[in-house]
């Protein structure tokens, strides 16, 4: 698996949206919002810590019917590659959360404090 | 009079009056009901094969002594988009050597899907394996278990009291608590059950079982329009089986919103709704339910609908919550949009 930090942001169809330390749902909604902003066939390489981001950008992607190309972790973070699928190509079944899951240590705590809502 | 709300609770769940023990809830129930299979089949091993949608009493304690034992102690069996656990994968998990217990949850109180519980315990008996039965989520409000070695209820399932575990151990099951026996409940509880609280859930029990039947017909009906009113909001998620489910339970989860939000939004329209959503959890773990099932963990609502005769405004409360949902999540949608 590749480091998280491999740098190759600079490729012109590939951006890069940085959620970390951003709590959800606002790291799927960054992302959300970086594939709306870009054409069709862009891959968006999504930096986040938030756990919840582990099973939410998967079914995020399912439910979008998004490429999700590769989960990079091992690092701080956790880098996904999503990709729009474009009108002609099928979607692909993304990786289930359960192949990315074990042995993924904990990412590290957000910048904000946790509001106790429902414990 | 407890051993008049014993043998009630007892004739209730078809099992004989010594076989029911009272715990201090039911999560301690499942703790005890684990402890003594594993230690009464402890030649045999100590792993456990639960599934990975399973109740945290049974699984965090599970997984921490895997961790720290550094050996194969648990087995978690995967389950699909719907909670269900994947039968074949359910006997593969009992094959692997050592393996002493299975634990198997009746229906999910978080997306209310059942498990097939018959299957998964002939699995079980085939291999000499007891299974224990958490029936927690459903007890009184769904058909009580019949296959199983040790059954675990709460009274807050059929509207008693919190407080008040049922643990069922047929005499045929091989059980024992180490160290030596204690004097309370059969040798199996080491605290005395509170007299009033266990009245309180026979009682509870007589009154609900009395309109199970046609509680639940009606229980069923409302979920379901919650569950139409839901899918029709776009990017949205009625997470469990539709169908073969508890009848009073749903979960829904809605892309791009945030749970909390949503909750105190629909509580500002007069409605009341619980958030499973990761986000509003003290830990920011998602829900390990949501997150097995590949299903969104964030922008969720739970609801569990009360007992008619408990709550006899529950069909309005549910109108309400179908005419409110709508405009509640574009609201919080478009707050967060502006974030």
């Amino acid at each position: 698996m590749t480091p998280p930090d491999a740098d190759d942001a600079g490729r012109a169809d590939q951006v890069t949206v940085d959620a970390r330390g951003l709590r959800c749902p606002l790291p799927v909604l960054r992302l959300a919002q970086a594939l709306a902003e870009h054409p069709p066939g862009t891959v968006v390489r999504l930096l986040a810590t938030d756990p919840a981001a582990r099973t939410d950008v998967p079914a995020f992607a399912r439910m979008r019917g998004l490429l999700l190309l590769e989960v990079q972790s091992g690092g701080a973070h956790t880098a996904y590659l999503v990709r729009a699928v474009s009108a002609t190509e099928p979607a692909a079944a993304p990786p289930t959360p359960a192949a990315a899951a074990p042995g993924m240590p904990h990412a590290a705590p957000p910048a904000r404090p946790a509001t106790s809502g429902e414990a | 009079m407890l051993d008049e709300a014993r043998a009630t609770l007892a004739e209730g769940l078809g099992v004989a009056p010594e076989s029911l023990s009272f715990t201090p809830g039911g999560p301690t129930g499942l703790r005890l009901g684990l402890e003594g299979l594993r230690y009464a089949a402890r030649r045999t091993g100590a792993r456990l094969v639960a599934s990975a949608v399973d109740h945290s009493a049974i699984l965090l304690p599970a997984r921490h002594a895997a961790a720290a034992g550094g050996q194969d102690l648990l087995g978690q069996v995967p389950v699909d988009a719907l909670g269900r656990i994947d039968l074949t994968a359910w006997a593969a998990a009992l094959t692997t050597p050592g393996t002493a217990v299975a634990a198997l949850q009746s229906a999910n109180g978080e997306v209310g899907t059942r498990q097939p519980l018959e299957q998964a315990y002939q699995e079980c008996r085939r291999r000499g394996i007891p299974l224990l039965v958490d029936a927690t989520a459903g007890l009184g409000r769904d058909a009580t278990p019949q296959a199983y070695d040790v059954l675990v209820g709460d009274a807050r399932s059929f509207a008693g009291p919190a407080g008040v575990g049922l643990l069922v151990l047929p005499p045929r099951t091989r059980w024992r608590l180490p160290g030596p026996p204690t004097e309370l409940e059969g040798g199996r509880v080491d605290i005395e059950p509170v007299l009033p609280l266990v009245l309180g859930a026979a009682q509870a029990w007589v009154h609900t079982v009395a309109a199970r039947e046609a509680d639940a017909r009606a229980a069923r009906a409302l979920i379901d329009t919650i569950r139409t009113a839901a899918s029709a909001i776009p990017d949205t998620e009625v997470v469990g089986d539709p169908v073969d489910r508890l009848p009073h339970v749903v979960t829904c989860s809605f892309l791009l919103a945030d749970g909390e939000s949503l909750v105190t939004e629909l509580d500002r329209r007069g409605v009341a709704v619980a958030s499973g959503s990761a986000c509003t959890s003290s830990t920011l773990e998602p829900s390990h339910v949501l997150a097995a099932m590949g299903a969104l963990t964030h922008g969720n609502i739970r609801v569990t609908l009360p007992l008619e005769s408990v709550t006899p405004t529950r069909a309005d409360g549910v109108a309400a919550l179908v005419s409110a949902l709508p405009q509640a999540v574009a609201a919080v949608r478009a707050q967060l949009e502006s974030r």
